[in-house]
């Protein structure tokens, strides 16, 4: 940066007036980034800025509202209904986002008139968090707003009445802690044409996933199913999926049935990030595991599975998506304890790793080993087949496990240029 | 000279008090009101681009800010460490005169993300501070009554509580 100095003026010659008049939009933009009880407070600033702060387009009720002296919970509650009605009431123009998340709400009726003024106010981002208490039921009034493009719901109960056409304009759902039924949930996605992002925590009231979303392109799930499969889902490339729940895998239903992994993968064609969390490897392991899918997940890029590697079903089903991902570049495998210490499907090292790929690895992440014999050939398969790998990590499940890192230090590697890093618990 | 890729050209800016600045036209192009300039030019632009809100001070600021920025984002993983840390010491480095002076400068050439970047600073800054030291601040004149005010500040009494005291 060359800089000529060709004439020096005195800065001090522009002043404090000029200074002083910062532009409305730029005004406007501090005042959404203060806390709602700070913008609130600039009325007193004078006059003109009586009701500066009620354009503001984002309503955040929280926990900073309220300076927390009094240890009375319903008085706080109180206090928190008469603030929510009094800017609500004092609000001028466009509300964008409301978002309700305070510690000592429980549902209380107030909610359905906030939402019903909400709905006419054309809201468009709807945050309800209820930290205390039972579910929530959910107003008729709020299955209505049509201008709703994210929701965002924190134990609450969903139950829309008959009338529900669905969400037209709904790009974003999160739910969590929620209970729906198996037909309002179905119903919900499959009547959101627009959806594109999906998160569903800890749910209850139905145990079988049937995903039809046409836009969906993030998909994050934790809880207990029985089943999952996707539907015209062509354009999912975030995928996070977590079963909570260990279930018993029964020898005689297992016999011939079709594989879990190839239906699951039937309608992921470009998923490009992948999480295979909890017992949900097990789940995909059920019915008989190929050795390669039907059709290579070209655009997978991350992957990361819990394992438990005394299984070798699920062992087979995690070298199966090595095999069909020939462009995967990270991976990680962190190690799922086995409680029961009884080997379902005893592990035959030979079997598994025949058909090896070249794979393209650059990253490589394992996690909670104790250096048994499947995870060592695990660990030295993919340093094998991996020519293009920068560095793998282990981390071991407890410190002083130097046997496995002896072995590490000894295996062959395909790449010249990997680094192993040998992660010490703390 | 043929074959000079984009990111190489270099655009003159020059200052109220006349400062010439050198800068790459990747950076330029994070001054909008200046890319703007360089787009509605038929041909090119080859002569100091004059920028007559602009101070040498401001800009250099700026085009620090952009710089280092650029280079964080090029790098790879550990840059939003790094990032956080020179915004922290960016944000100190200022007194609140040259804090605002800063953002007539950042609106002016319309630099959106050091603009947000800006106005969430002089938030922090104006943050549980009491309705005198704000008035200052934006140099706003009360014009209210003291019975007015007393009034207003009765209506809305839950934003007052546990703020420091004028």
């Amino acid at each position: 940066m060359r800089r000529e100095q060709v004439q020096p003026a005195c800065h001090s010659d522009f002043e404090p007036d000029r200074l002083s008049c910062l532009p409305g939009h730029v005004i406007d933009q501090i005042l959404s980034h203060l806390p709602l009880r700070e913008a609130v407070r600039t009325s007193v600033l004078s006059s003109k800025w009586r009701y500066k702060w009620a354009t503001l387009p984002n309503l955040v009720f929280d926990n900073q509202c309220h300076s927390v002296a009094s240890q009375d919970h319903s008085d706080i509650k109180n206090k928190l209904l008469r603030i929510i009605d009094h800017v609500l009431l004092l609000h001028a123009g466009a509300i964008n986002k409301f978002k309700l998340s305070h510690r000592d709400l429980i549902g209380v009726t107030d909610i359905d008139r906030w939402s019903l003024h909400l709905t006419r106010r054309s809201v468009k981002e709807f945050v309800l968090e209820i930290w205390k208490g039972q579910r929530y039921k959910i107003p008729s009034c709020l299955f209505t707003c049509q201008s709703l493009v994210h929701l965002e719901l924190f134990n609450c109960w969903l139950k829309p009445p008959s009338t529900f056409q669905g969400f037209k304009n709904l790009k974003s759902l999160d739910l969590q802690h929620v209970t729906l039924a198996q037909d309002v949930f179905e119903n919900l996605i499959s009547s959101c044409p627009m959806l594109e992002r999906l998160t569903l925590m800890n749910f209850d009231g139905f145990a079988n996933l049937n995903i039809d979303a046409p836009n969906l392109q993030f998909f994050d799930i934790g809880g207990k199913f029985e089943d999952i499969s996707f539907e015209n889902t062509f354009q999912l490339s975030v995928v996070s999926i977590g079963l909570y729940l260990n279930f018993e895998t029964n020898q005689n239903r297992l016999r011939g049935s079709s594989s879990n992994l190839l239906k699951f993968f039937v309608h992921l064609p470009h998923v490009r990030r992948l999480e295979v969390q909890s017992y949900f490897l097990k789940y995909l392991a059920i019915g008989a595991v190929p050795l390669k899918l039907p059709r290579p997940c070209i655009d997978l890029s991350y992957l990361s599975i819990r394992m438990n590697f005394n299984d070798s079903k699920e062992i087979s089903t995690a070298l199966c998506l090595l095999r069909s991902s020939p462009n995967l570049q990270e991976l990680e495998v962190l190690a799922r304890p086995d409680e029961q210490n009884v080997l379902i499907h005893p592990y035959c090292g030979e079997d598994e790793y025949c058909s090896c790929p070249i794979m393209q690895l650059r990253h490589v992440r394992i996690d909670g080993v104790s250096g048994t014999k499947p995870e060592l050939d695990f660990i030295s398969f993919l340093l094998l087949y991996s020519p293009v790998l920068e560095r793998m990590t282990v981390k071991p499940v407890s410190s002083g496990v130097t046997e496995l890192m002896k072995e590490l230090l000894r295996f062959r590697r395909a790449s010249g240029r990997a680094e192993i890093i040998y992660q010490e618990s703390p | 000279m043929s074959g000079i890729s984009d990111t190489e050209r270099m655009i003159t800016l020059k200052t109220v008090e006349g400062t010439l600045f050198d800068v790459k036209s990747s950076i330029a192009k994070d001054l909008k009101t200046v890319q703007a300039f360089i787009d509605d030019s038929d041909d090119d632009v080859t002569s100091p681009i004059p920028l007559p809100n602009v101070f040498t001070r401001e800009l250099s600021r700026i085009l620090d800010y952009l710089n280092n920025h650029h280079r964080f984002r090029s790098g790879i993983e550990k840059a939003d460490e790094e990032m956080a840390r020179y915004d922290a010491e960016f944000a100190k480095s200022m007194s609140h005169e040259e804090l605002k002076a800063l953002i007539l400068a950042a609106n002016y050439l319309n630099v959106k993300d050091l603009l947000e970047f800006l106005n969430q600073t002089v938030a922090d800054v104006i943050q549980n501070k009491s309705v005198e030291f704000v008035r200052n601040f934006f140099g706003i004149e009360n014009d209210y009554t003291p019975e007015e005010e007393e009034k207003l500040r009765n209506e809305n009494e839950w934003a007052f509580n546990g703020v420091e005291q004028d």
